[in-house]
Parts: structure tokens; sequence; C-alpha cells
């Protein structure tokens, strides 16, 4: 993904873009898929957990 | 044109920090409410699940009661006898040792607030016993 493009995907999603949202994510999912391992394991709940609060707060983040 | 390319790198570098920060934060919450969830035995349960009946009489032996309450009502007895072990115990400090809560919340272990819910929920088990009939 393109910077412009990044920007465009980010601002789309910030403003509540769920297609946008879902290209975020799937950009970061490598993160979120380590950050949801819990003794070596994938944590399903827990990935669900993680996505819920990004959802929940990228509204927060200002460009 | 070399700015404004270095100014969306630095956007996406900055969002990358947030998403890791954010998805930190999240796990640490996620992982907190379980491990609180697995440790959330109420002490009632504990001290009932460990204490038998001989280390209850023990424990009235302990503290230099040769018996119980000397109740006029049987049918209070008969609730009481029911109540969980800590509110038995409880109730005992309170009203034959005449110790405060704050006391037996020291002698417990506990919380003082802990002592007044305990009083409050065998009280109105004692009543509704008493009323009803319906022991527990």
């Amino acid at each position: 993904m393109t910077a412009d493009k990044f920007r465009r995907t980010l601002t789309e999603a910030i403003e509540g873009c769920t297609e946008a949202l879902a290209d975020i994510i799937e950009l970061y999912m490598p993160l979120i898929n380590r950050h949801s391992q819990v003794d070596g394991k994938l944590d399903e709940d827990l990935r669900q957990y993680i996505l819920l609060h990004i959802f929940n707060k990228i509204s927060n983040f200002s460009i | 044109m070399y700015e404004q390319s270095t100014d969306r790198d630095e956007l996406r570098a900055r969002f990358t920090k947030w998403m890791e920060v954010t998805v930190y934060r999240a796990r640490l919450n996620y992982l907190k409410a379980q491990s609180r969830h697995i440790d959330a035995i109420p002490l009632e349960e504990v001290e009932e699940q460990l204490r038998s009946p001989e280390d209850e009489g023990r424990w009235i032996q302990e503290i230099g009661l040769s018996d119980s309450f000397d109740f006029e009502e049987e049918a209070l007895v008969t609730a009481f006898s029911h109540l969980p072990a800590m509110k038995k115990k409880v109730i005992t400090m309170l009203f034959l040792l005449n110790m405060t809560p704050h006391e037996i919340a020291e002698e417990l272990g506990c919380a003082t607030q802990y002592v007044y819910k305990q009083r409050s929920l065998a009280l109105k088990r004692l009543r509704g016993a008493l009323k009803g009939g319906d022991v527990l």
C-alpha cells in the first residue's frame, strides 16, 4: 500500500468506513496475531477482544 | 514533494506505534480480566471448602466457648445451623463475643465491609427462616 493510499484508507477508517477499517486491520494482522498468542497458541477470544478494542479506539487517533 | 512523502511515512510510523500500544494494552486488559476471573473465588466459598465441620467445632473451642448461642426458638437453632460457616462465625463474633466489625475483619484477615455484608446476609437469612420457615 502506497503512503498516499494508506493516508486515505486510514482517514476513512477513522471516519467509520468499515471497508477501510478492514483494510487497515488486514495490514496489521501479523501484529494482532502475534499479540493474540497465549502460551504459544493463538487465542481466538483474545484476538477478538483486541479487534474490538481497535474498533472502539481507532476514532481517537488523530492524523 | 520530498517533504510530503516524509510526512506520510511519518503518519504510517505513528499509526504503527499507536497500533502496537493499543494492541498491547488490549492484550494486557484481557489477560488481567482472565486472571481476575480465575482468582475471583469468594472468601466464603474458600473458607467453606477448606473448613470441615470438625474444624468449625475446633474454632469454637479455640475462642473459649463451651457451647454456642443459647437459642430460645428452635426454628432459630435450625436456621443458624444451616448458615454457611463464615456467616456463622461472623454472627458468633458479633453477638456472642461482642466484637466490633473492625476487630472481626482483623481477626479474619478480610475487609470490614465484608464483615458487614456477611452480617447483613446472615441476618436476612435468619429473618427469612423465622418468618417463612424457609431455612435457606
